[in-house]
């Protein structure tokens, strides 16, 4: 995906007021892609969001769609389509003229509009309601009527801004699926913005976790999910178990890390003596002592168990700046109590190891 | 109003009105038609007779429409541009328009009156930018009315324009670009269509204040200058013919009213 992108994003930086928000984005879209930009609010995914809309202009950088540089076009002249957060739906047009909006805009035939409205409607299923006014509609329809009318005019690339964010969890689960294979089966390219990461894993292509201006980490959601790039990105993307320790011997492409609950094995080259931070996703913890080689664990004492139904949480009493998070299927947690000192296990390989964060 | 209670809150206001609005209004609708014989538009007949009474229901009508559609003219971009400006300067911008609401209109149509004289300041602005070589005559002609008016009314026009702009989602222009809508179609197909209602509302008031305007026709133009309700103080004050003042002012609630309703008409149709 290195190759030149249907949208080709080249350092892109932007400042209010001496704060740079954007701090030099670089990425590379292909066409039909779906990406997400995922991060915590005042990362700066929404301000990219607006440059790439043309609803603000970058300080520095490029933007390039389809070959075309965007930089010096105005916004009704890019053709990328944007759903925005609240919708921003036209109050005093009905659902079929907030969808032929941009048709109008387009000076297209009254034929053509009333044909890619019928279609558009059909689509997302609000055939019915098409001469309703859109202010009795409920959040969900709302929804289905600002993704029609965006894509209604076949943009080249399409926008979302945390656009299930106002709906209700069950509908919003829904509406994830409805709307990734609708835009599958357009083949639309397509940036998503939100700070929800279990919405970004299960919808994208491709994720890109943003922190502080920057890009953190872009990948796939089980790149993400499975070798996060930095602490930041394990932390905001998922749950971890993340214990202190510092680098006691080093060999072979692993290293043993001295932690206060017992040496853990991981593969990386990092010199000894170093402090670092050691990490493992809740999931891949089993219960009991290492079973060979290729496992490593520690030795633990639990503070508390949270049975989930299917699952089963186990929390371990563990330093402040430390947590110790285990998630088992509920028939494997046996008799684990709070309060009894258990013994954990994982893979060598599924060892994270960061760098300690400076004191 | 389901709830008795709320009657009470509404009965001082509605006593006051009747007392003091109502009976009045109904004493001068049925003074005008009212003969020694009982009901009559003997009056009405009189009041129309020669072509003066039509020249000035005329010039009334004139002198209202001139003044609405000048002040929307001036007014809708100003209100526009007032309720895009931020923060503090639109709190002191909004202060400034309506502190001269807190002055007299006897006040301000005085100041237009010394304003408008040929060594005035507005004949004195005209000269210096050579615009001009001698005083224009201004004062006791319609166009200096006009200017005197429209300054006077503009802030009824600006004040309703300016809510509805506020009203309108900072997001919807935005979006409406997205879809390839360029800045006149934003304009005719999403803002307009939004600020109607405001423009309805003030094209109302200020159509309903220039119409029953008194004291700055009087001041700026003069007796020869006649419109309804000069007509009406004239009948009442020099004529001592109580009925012809009521017929004048039945006249002129009948034009009100009917170009109030049609805008209430059209509001609602807009809004649907």
């Amino acid at each position: 995906m290195t190759q030149a992108g249907h949208l080709q994003i080249e350092g892109v930086a932007r400042r209010f007021r001496q704060v740079s928000v954007l701090d030099g984005i670089t990425l590379a879209v292909a066409r039909g892609e779906f990406v997400s930009l995922l991060g915590p609010s005042g990362c700066g995914k929404t301000t990219l969001l607006r440059i790439l809309a043309g609803l603000l202009a970058p300080d520095s950088g490029s933007v390039r769609l389809g070959g075309r540089d965007l930089g010096a076009l105005p916004p009704h002249r890019r053709n990328v389509g944007v759903v925005f957060q609240s919708y921003a739906l036209f109050p005093h047009l009905t659902v079929a003229g907030n969808i032929a909006f941009g048709l109008r805009a387009r000076r297209q035939t009254r034929a053509q509009i009333d044909s890619r409205v019928a279609e558009m409607l059909a689509m997302v299923q609000l055939g019915p309601l098409a001469d309703r006014p859109v202010a009795q509609l409920s959040g969900g329809q709302q929804q289905r009527v600002a993704i029609a009318r965006a894509l209604a005019v076949s943009p080249d690339l399409v926008l979302l801004d945390e656009p299930l964010s106002a709906l209700d969890r069950k509908l919003r689960e829904t509406m994830q699926v409805e709307l990734r294979t609708l835009l599958r089966r357009l083949g639309m390219t397509a940036i998503f913005v939100t700070h929800d990461q279990e919405e970004a894993l299960a919808l994208s292509d491709r994720v890109a976790v943003m922190h502080a201006g920057r890009i953190a980490q872009l990948g796939t959601p089980q790149a993400v999910y499975d070798r996060p790039a930095t602490p930041f990105v394990l932390d905001f993307v998922g749950q971890a178990t993340v214990l202190c320790g510092r680098i006691a011997a080093a060999a072979g492409g692993t290293v043993r890390v001295d932690t206060a609950y017992g040496p853990v094995h991981a593969p990386a080259a990092l010199p000894q003596g170093e402090a670092v931070l050691v990490a493992v996703r809740p999931e891949r913890i089993t219960l009991g002592a290492p079973a060979g080689a290729e496992w490593t664990g520690v030795t633990l004492p639990l503070a508390t168990r949270t049975y989930l139904g299917s699952r089963c949480l186990l929390h371990g009493a563990v330093a402040a700046t430390e947590r110790a998070t285990v998630e088992l299927p509920a028939a494997a947690a046996g008799d684990a109590a709070p309060g009894s000192t258990v013994a954990l296990s994982w893979r060598v390989a599924d060892t994270l190891l960061y760098p300690a964060p400076p004191a | 109003m389901r709830r008795p209670g709320l009657v009470w809150l509404v009965l001082p206001a509605l006593f006051y009105g009747a007392l003091l609005f109502a009976l009045p209004l109904a004493l001068l609708l049925i003074g005008s038609a009212r003969g020694p014989q009982g009901w009559t538009l003997a009056a009405y007949s009189r009041f129309f007779a020669g072509s003066y009474a039509w020249g000035v229901v005329a010039r009334t009508l004139r002198l209202a429409a001139l003044t609405t559609l000048l002040s929307l003219a001036l007014g809708y971009p100003a209100g526009f541009a007032l309720a895009r400006l931020r923060g503090r300067l639109q709190s002191l911008a909004v202060a400034a328009l309506l502190l001269p609401l807190s002055l007299s209109v006897i006040v301000k149509a005085f100041g237009w009156t010394v304003l408008l004289r040929r060594d005035g300041v507005v004949n004195l602005g005209l000269q210096a930018a050579g615009l001009t070589g001698a005083p224009v005559r201004l004062l006791f002609t319609e166009t200096g009315l006009l200017i005197g008016i429209v300054n006077i009314f503009l802030p009824f026009m600006m004040l309703p324009i300016y809510a509805s702009v506020r009203q309108i989602d900072r997001l919807l222009p935005e979006a409406a670009a997205t879809l390839g809508g360029g800045p006149l179609h934003c304009f005719l197909r999403v803002v307009l269509p939004l600020t109607l209602p405001g423009v309805g509302a003030g094209c109302t008031l200020v159509f309903s204040l220039a119409i029953a305007a008194y004291v700055i026709p009087t001041l700026l133009m003069g007796d020869a200058y006649q419109t309804l309700p000069t007509t009406i103080a004239t009948a009442f004050l020099y004529l001592q013919d109580p009925q012809r003042g009521a017929v004048a002012g039945t006249v002129l609630l009948a034009l009100s009213l009917l170009v109030v309703g049609m805008s209430a008409h059209f509001a609602a149709r807009g809004a649907a």
